[in-house]
């Protein structure tokens, strides 16, 4: 509990949502304690320049853009929240009060305004022990898991949700990289390493990945494809 | 009382000398939070996540090390141990030892002591909580057959600690009720425990609103007996009578509401900021892994008060009893 930064409820959160399912939301849900001004212009810089990627990918009509924004996004909330303090990162409530202020941003993406569009609660924030669907902390794993610009480059968000960010992979960004590496030498989407991805869960119930060092990783991702 | 869901699951191992080392590694876990530290394979436990001290203490049964490394044809050499910690949701290892399993470390074992605060990535994930594992790895690729150990990283020995957050509590913190207390508070000198607050304990407690009060003598007894079996039990008793207190408070307020108003009045109480109810709902949820919502777990306290009083185990009234006893006030 703090007195210090902003902070919204799961509870709030979840019924706000749920207003805006019925279109009868005014406002965004009111955190525990308001921001600072200093805080509001920094989210509104941040929610202006996502809003505005967005705007040039929806505009250029290019195939694949939500694949380019995540790469083009992950970038700036991971800046953003590294920049705060140390509590407010490790805080899931403020992390909601940054899913509700963004809530465009997460709507064009996961869209629960659209009709017949069944994006989950989850994907806004409104649910921490499900943090793998929230867009945000997807974004900033995306740019905290890429060993190099490259890297973050690499990959489709099937590749990167399916297996690398829902799963234990993520646990040494060394692995990371080198099954972005070999998918990308492979010529395989995120959808074609399935196989591969369920060898490596297979492998992790006897090997302890987190310790390797990048050869160690490459090695153990090479030996995941060979044995598929 | 911690709820722990110990998932003693046995990995199918392929390898001709599965299971041999099992035992090799001793490993005790302990938490400020906790009442007492933790030790063998693959448990789950709850901790809060602001601030404390976590301890590792690991030693090896040399004996048993150089018998199993005969028979599976390894040298000492080709064994590391290593320790690290993940927090779940940003998903940061950290490596605390990583090395070669030498004389040293057989005689002396390893003890590492962490401060949350130091390490707020991997032990202070309010999220979804964090991994702690000790392993026994093989540190490099070798030859062998399909049943050998052969690859970097494969484990021969593992614990592994998954600490979830605890359930934000309302501070049930027994303090020591002497006669003078006893007067003041207007009950007699035989009691044994009050519960103080005032008018109701729903929609909301606030802090400092709700004093458990447990009788002086009997406290200091318990601190003399903490460390004993039988004190732990008193603990235990002590704990389960704050609980069956407090259960038949809620369950006496929820039906003193008029049918309209009782919906309102779990909502409302649902919601507080700091709540007896919630506390009670999430650590009922915890106990049984079920995920009643407030409405049902009202319906249950109603009914079968009894049902609640044995599913909650509230971490925090625990580890309030030990900071009391211990004498850090």
């Amino acid at each position: 509990m703090n007195d210090r930064y902003p902070t919204i409820s799961p509870k709030d959160f979840d019924t706000w949502l749920n207003l805006i399912r019925e279109g009868q939301a005014t406002g965004k849900p009111t955190p525990r304690v308001p921001a600072s001004a200093a805080l509001e212009t920094s989210v509104s810089n941040l929610r202006t320049e996502l809003l505005r990627i967005i705007s040039d990918l929806d505009s250029s009509d290019s195939g694949d853009k939500f694949n380019k924004f995540e790469i083009q996004a992950s970038g700036l909330v991971r800046n953003f929240v590294d920049g705060l303090g140390r509590n407010e990162r490790m805080d899931p409530g403020f992390w909601s009060y940054l899913g509700a202020e963004l809530f465009e941003v997460i709507n064009w993406r996961h869209s629960i305004t659209t009709d017949g569009k069944k994006a989950s609660h989850a994907n806004f924030g409104a649910d921490k022990t499900k943090s793998d669907y929230f867009l945000l902390i997807r974004l900033y794993l995306r740019d905290r898991l890429s060993e190099t610009t490259a890297h973050k480059a690499m990959g489709d968000q099937d590749l990167w949700n399916s297996h690398i960010i829902r799963v234990q992979t993520a646990k040494n960004v060394s692995v990371v990289a080198a099954l972005l590496e070999k998918a990308r030498d492979s010529g395989k989407s995120g959808a074609q390493i399935r196989d591969e991805a369920k060898t490596m869960k297979a492998l992790r119930a006897n090997i302890v990945t987190e310790v390797m060092d990048k050869q160690q990783a490459k090695d153990f991702v090479n030996l995941a494809f060979d044995l598929t | 009382m911690t709820t722990s869901s110990s998932s003693r699951s046995k990995t199918i191992r392929p390898f001709t000398h599965a299971g041999i080392y099992d035992g090799v590694l001793a490993v005790q876990v302990a938490h400020s939070n906790w009442e007492s530290p933790y030790e063998g394979a693959n448990r789950q436990e709850k901790a809060d996540f602001e601030d404390g001290i976590i301890s590792v203490d690991v030693s090896l049964d040399s004996q048993r090390l150089v018998e199993t490394l005969e028979e599976s044809g390894l040298p000492r050499s080709a064994l590391s141990l290593a320790v690290f910690a993940s927090g779940r949701v940003l998903k940061t290892t950290e490596v605390f030892h990583l090395r070669e399993v030498t004389a040293d470390l057989l005689t002396e074992g390893l003890h590492r002591v962490f401060e949350v605060s130091k390490h707020p990535e991997s032990f202070g994930d309010s999220f979804k909580g964090f991994d702690l594992t000790v392993a026994l790895i093989l540190n490099e690729a070798r030859a062998g057959g399909a049943l050998d150990f052969k690859h970097m990283g494969t484990w021969l020995d593992r614990h592994s600690f998954a600490v979830v957050p605890s359930s934000a509590g309302v501070g049930l913190d027994p303090r020591p009720m002497d006669s003078e207390i006893k007067t003041k508070l207007g009950i007699q000198q035989s009691a044994f425990l009050h519960l103080e607050f005032e008018g109701s304990l729903l929609p909301v407690a606030e802090p400092g609103a709700l004093n458990v009060w447990v009788d002086a003598d009997y406290y200091s007894r318990l601190f003399v007996a903490r460390k004993t079996a039988e004190g732990k039990a008193a603990q235990r008793l002590l704990q389960r009578a704050v609980i069956s207190s407090i259960v038949y408070q809620v369950v006496s307020e929820l039906r003193g509401q008029e049918a309209d108003e009782l919906e309102d009045l779990i909502q409302e109480s649902e919601a507080a900021e700091i709540s007896v109810f919630r506390g009670l709902l999430n650590e009922f949820n915890k106990g049984s892994f079920t995920n009643v919502k407030a409405t049902e777990f009202a319906q249950i306290l109603l009914s079968n008060p009894e049902l609640v009083i044995t599913r909650v185990e509230p971490q925090g009234l625990l580890a309030a009893l030990k900071k009391g006893l211990s004498g850090d006030e």
